[in-house]
């Protein structure tokens, strides 16, 4: 490797396969999937619009699972929503992250007592990032989205995460 | 006075359907029994003008489950209430999707968290929680269920 970089121009690099995409490819280019569960994706729809703008991080809304690789569960989870975000999720494909923000899909939060919610969406799905808030403000999801960028940065390699469907 | 005339037609073409009215709140309320109570509201509609069911609701009062129904007239400017109860042994209640369509998801609604059954309507299944769902959360002898689909139901 030593001897090929001396004989191309000096705006050539060497680097990993895997670092090149895995981190500086996905980390800029985070889709996120087009849904919200509560009154969270409000501010969600905020982080997108212009004034806050994530488009500037490379992260667009999709309204396919299948072309999304974050999602962020906006809102508060019943029961009955919990079976199909597990199955959304289980639907994206590898690498795939989810960012649970506010309060609701942290916990449960103000409905931590209610019959119908699920106390944190992490009770069925594996969470990357939790952002507090009731709801949290459109800086703190870009925050939010920061820590996550900076953890894919940091990630040794690729890992699979699918839960088992049948637990 | 258009109450006073509903209290007599209902009287004449019923007898014994009218239990009490109660004049003293902000809205006229009715206490029917159940038995007629889908006819008098047909009365309701075509003689009286209340064209619009603004909102169909129940109550655990105890023993007993208690419907509303609250009725508005734009012609006259009036609103009504009818009450009746239903007995929670017997959980059955003529449905009233004749008279306004707009009863079709109230009832759904009622069934879902109460329920009471409807008898006639078109489409009676649970609106808001899944269907597989155990219990009508509403009722004041409520308990969940220890999970749900795998999931614990923590209350």
């Amino acid at each position: 490797m030593g001897l090929l970089e001396h004989r191309l121009p000096e705006n050539v690099f060497f680097t990993k396969l895997d670092q090149l995409t895995m981190r500086w490819g996905l980390r800029n280019s985070l889709w996120y999937m087009l849904f919200g569960t509560a009154c969270c994706a409000i501010e969600l729809m905020q982080t997108g619009m212009s004034r806050y703008d994530l488009d500037r991080f490379g992260m667009l809304p999709r309204a396919t699972p299948r072309q999304s690789d974050l999602m962020i569960v906006a809102g508060t989870v019943t029961y009955k929503m919990a079976i199909r975000i597990k199955r959304l999720y289980e639907q994206m494909p590898e690498p795939k992250y989810v960012i649970a923000m506010g309060s609701c899909a942290n916990c449960g939060g103000a409905f931590v007592h209610s019959y119908s919610v699920l106390n944190g969406v992490d009770k069925i799905i594996p969470v990357d990032v939790y952002i507090p808030g009731c709801p949290p403000r459109p800086e703190a999801l870009i925050e939010g989205c920061m820590k996550l960028m900076d953890k894919i940065n940091r990630e040794p390699r690729l890992v699979k995460k699918t839960v088992d469907s049948r637990q | 006075m258009l109450i006073q005339q509903i209290i007599q037609a209902v009287g004449d073409r019923y007898p014994g359907t009218l239990v009490s009215v109660d004049q003293g709140g902000q809205i006229p309320t009715l206490l029917l029994n159940p038995k007629w109570l889908v006819r008098v509201l047909f009365v309701l509609r075509d003689e009286f003008d209340f064209e619009s069911l603004m909102c169909e609701t129940a109550s655990d009062k105890g023993e007993r489950i208690m419907m509303i129904y609250h009725l508005f007239s734009t012609k006259h400017r009036q609103k009504l209430v009818v009450k009746t109860e239903l007995l929670k042994e017997d959980l059955r209640m003529e449905t009233a999707e004749e008279v306004w369509r707009a009863a079709n998801w109230y009832e759904r609604e009622i069934f879902d968290l109460f329920g009471v059954e409807f008898v006639g309507h078109s489409d009676l299944v649970r609106i808001m929680l899944p269907p597989d769902w155990v219990g009508h959360p509403l009722l004041k002898d409520y308990a969940p269920a220890p999970e749900y689909q795998g999931m614990k139901i923590e209350w």
